[in-house]
Order: structure tokens, then sequence, then C-alpha cells
């Protein structure tokens, strides 16, 4: 498949780069929302099945315990991604001290 | 036929739907109003036209976004419809091998189709027919999922693409035709809205695309529409001369080189019997279109996969058929609007 005019890709932004970073940002929106989708269907079927209810994950409130747990993990990914631009051995110490033996 | 999608294709496939919507919709009327705003007295020729729209907006990142967009949901309805299709290849293909049909089926083993047919055709992987599925993939999957909601080239996000070509249907001159020949029917979208407003009149539908004739054969007999589905070039059909009383098309002018338009309706003339008619439904010309919308739809040419798009609308369509012996042609947007646009003419009678 040679894939129509693919390889002769017009960009749009600006430059070939700008196009490729932009390609792969519509790429990771699509994975979210399937993943979205996923979870949705999820939930009807666990609605269904009479284990939870939307509602119910709605209205849930953490425990103290959760929250921590949740909270952590809310760190890690906001470091991770606007971390990225830090120099690698910050980002090395930091994903270190992620780590529970 | 109903295609149950396992849940990561279908949601792939509606998010296609969702970007290009937003992109039609809010991106580029953004653009637009932009647009005219800084230009309100636009000039009138298609290249003075590019030239303001581009370098007016040039920065825009609406304008930029949109067409990136546009773009990138062009390019991968191929990588997400056609492995979707391939997870259910077993009930498509059980479908499509027609077990009581309505109408026919005439393949051309034979055929050598024409170099233009290949040139990155909508920017199809391999051409239109690079996988062997593409009529289903697209014709069911893309129309439903990513077209319909999201709109495309001409037809705005959230039109009905159906709905657009039963009202070209009946915009035919007479009800009483006895044998209609449609030239590129693909699928047959536009064969069965003709199948309802002629409901007497025997059809033969021409196409080139193997794959898209035997969805179109399937559908048939799903929907208990007698249609000939005959496969061959539109310019080259080799059915009888004189044999038809209404030649019609559907947006084919636009996917071939204006010097095979011009071929296509030297071959109407000859199909149709003194008499007959011809119905032509295409983009509007760009006298119709604001400069915006000109530049928009000439953009298809360079950027998905529409290479013959911008000769075919510099192509004066009255003249051509005028050369090619019509006579009563007529040009209208349906409705009041710029699309569907018809085309009508007459052959003359003996």
């Amino acid at each position: 498949m040679t894939g129509g005019d693919v390889p002769n890709r017009p960009h749009y932004l600006g430059s070939d780069r700008l196009d490729d970073l932009a390609r792969m940002i519509t790429e990771l929106t699509s994975e979210l929302w399937i993943l979205k989708d996923r979870n949705m269907v999820l939930e009807k079927l666990l609605a269904e099945a009479g284990v939870v209810t939307v509602e119910s994950i709605d209205s849930y409130q953490p425990d103290a315990e959760t929250a921590a747990h949740i909270a952590a993990e809310r760190s890690a990914l906001a470091a991770r991604i606007f971390g990225a631009v830090l120099p690698n051995d910050q980002r090395l110490e930091r994903e270190l001290g992620t780590v529970h033996p | 036929m109903d295609m149950d999608l396992r849940q990561r294709r279908r949601a792939s496939l509606e998010f296609l739907g969702s970007v290009q919507h937003f992109a039609g919709r809010t991106l580029q009327s953004a653009a637009a109003a932009q647009y005219e705003a800084a230009v309100p007295a636009p000039p009138d020729s298609l290249d003075e036209r590019r030239e303001s729209v581009h370098s007016t907006l040039d920065g825009s990142s609406v304008w930029e976004f949109d067409r990136f967009l546009t773009r990138w949901v062009a390019e991968e309805i191929y990588v997400r419809a056609l492995p979707a299709i391939e997870e259910i290849r077993g009930g498509v293909e059980k479908w499509l091998d027609v077990a009581r049909p309505s109408g026919t089926l005439t393949l051309d083993p034979d055929l050598v189709p024409p170099a233009y047919w290949e040139h990155g055709f909508h920017l199809a992987p391999g051409g239109w027919d690079g996988h062997d599925l593409m009529g289903p993939a697209i014709s069911e999957l893309v129309f439903a999922y990513v077209l319909t909601p999201g709109g495309v080239g001409a037809v705005r996000a959230g039109e009905n693409l159906n709905d657009q070509r039963s009202q070209v249907a009946g915009e035919t001159r007479r009800t009483d035709y006895e044998h209609v020949v449609e030239l590129g029917a693909s699928s047959g979208r536009f064969t069965f809205a003709l199948r309802r407003r002629l409901p007497d009149a025997r059809i033969t539908a021409v196409e080139l695309s193997e794959s898209a004739l035997r969805h179109a054969h399937a559908l048939s007999a799903d929907k208990g529409a007698r249609i000939d589905w005959w496969q061959g070039a539109a310019e080259d059909t080799k059915l009888e001369s004189g044999s038809a009383d209404l030649v019609a098309c559907y947006t084919l002018l636009h996917e071939c080189p204006a010097e095979v338009n011009l071929q296509i309706l030297a071959e109407a003339f000859r199909l149709l019997e003194p008499g007959g008619d011809l119905m032509i439904s295409e983009i509007a010309p760009y006298e119709h279109q604001n400069a915006f919308r000109a530049v928009v739809l000439d953009w298809e040419t360079e950027n998905r996969g529409e290479p013959y798009w911008r000769e075919v609308m510099a192509l004066d369509l009255h003249r051509a058929l005028a050369d090619a012996g019509f006579v009563d042609i007529e040009s209208y947007g349906v409705g009041g609007g710029v699309y569907p646009w018809v085309t009508r003419a007459t052959k003359p009678a003996a």
C-alpha cells in the first residue's frame, strides 16, 4: 500500500516536525477518548450487573487513605508530563522516588 | 448491513466524526469570520482568492488547525475503518456472497482501470480497490461514523448525505423513464435514490470499483432493489448505444480529469436515445460560492486526494455539454442553495 499521497504529505502548522507533534497529540486524544468510551461502557455493564451504579461512583467520597493514594498518583502524572522538559537527572531522581520495593 | 464493531474500533471511528465536526463547524467558521472581517471585498478569480485567503489567514490558529485536522481525519479513516472491518470480515464476506440477488452483478475480469483512477484517489492506501473490503468499509463505516456527523468536501457537518441524493433524484425531468444508466455509482447511494424515484425503470449502474460493486449488489438484495451493477469506466461503458432515456451521475465529474469529463459527456450522449435526458450533480461553480468557501473547496485538490478537482471546477460545463450535442441545458441549486447543485440537459430528438 502506498498510502495515496501520504509520502508527500503537506504540512499545515509551519513545519513538518510541528505537524508530527500535532499528529501525536491527536492520536493521544483519540486513545484517551477510546478509554473514556470504554469506561462508560464498563460503568453501564457494572450497573446492569448490580455491581456499582454511576451514581455510586459519582457520589463516592474517598477516605483519607484513598485520597492520599489518588493525590500521589495525580502528582506523579503532573510531574511526569510537565517535568518532561527538565534535565534527565532530575527526572530520574523523581522517578526513583516513586519506587516502592 | 448492521455492522457491530468492537468497542475500540467503534469509539475510534466515532472520534474522527467528532473531530471533523468540530473542525468544520467551529474552527472553520471562526476562520471564515476572521477572513471576512479582514477582507470585506474579496477578489473574484480563484487564484486571487486563494492568495487572499492564505495570506490573510497566515498564522491563524483556527485556520491552520482546521486544515490540519481535516487532513488528519482524511488519512485516518483508512487506518481505522480497514482494521475495523477486518475484525468482522467473516460476517461481511458472508453478507457480500449474495444468496438471493435482486438484479445482476457483471464484473469484467479483463478490466484495465484507467491510470487516473489510481492517482492518489481520496488518499486511499493502494487506490480505491487497495483493499478488497474498501467498498463496505467506506460506504458503511466511514459514511456512518465520520462523514455524516463530520461533513466532507462540499457537504457541511451535520448535513444528511442520503437526503441530498434523494433531493437530486427528485429533479429528473420525467418519471416515466424506461432505462436509466448511472455513471460512477460507487456503492449505490444515489442509485437507490433513483430506484425510489423511478420504481418502474430498469437501472444499470456503472462503476469501476469491484469492492464498491460487490457492496452495492449486496445492498440491492437487502433492499429488494432491482438494479443491474456493471463494472466499467464512465467514459467507456461498453453498453449499447441509444439504449437509455436517462443518464445520471452524482459527484462523479470531479473524480476524473477534465479531458475525461469530455469523454464522459460524449459517452452519455452515445448511450442516450434521441430525446433522452442527462442529469449531473456536481459541486456548484465557484462564482456561486463566496471567496473563503471557494478556497476551502479548492484546497481539496492538493490536500485530500482530489487531484482533478481544480481543473474540473474550471471546466465550462454548459459549453462542454453544448459541444457534446446537448440542448436545453440548465443548472440550479436544489432547494435554492448551492449544494446539491444539478445540471440537466437533453439529447435532441431525432
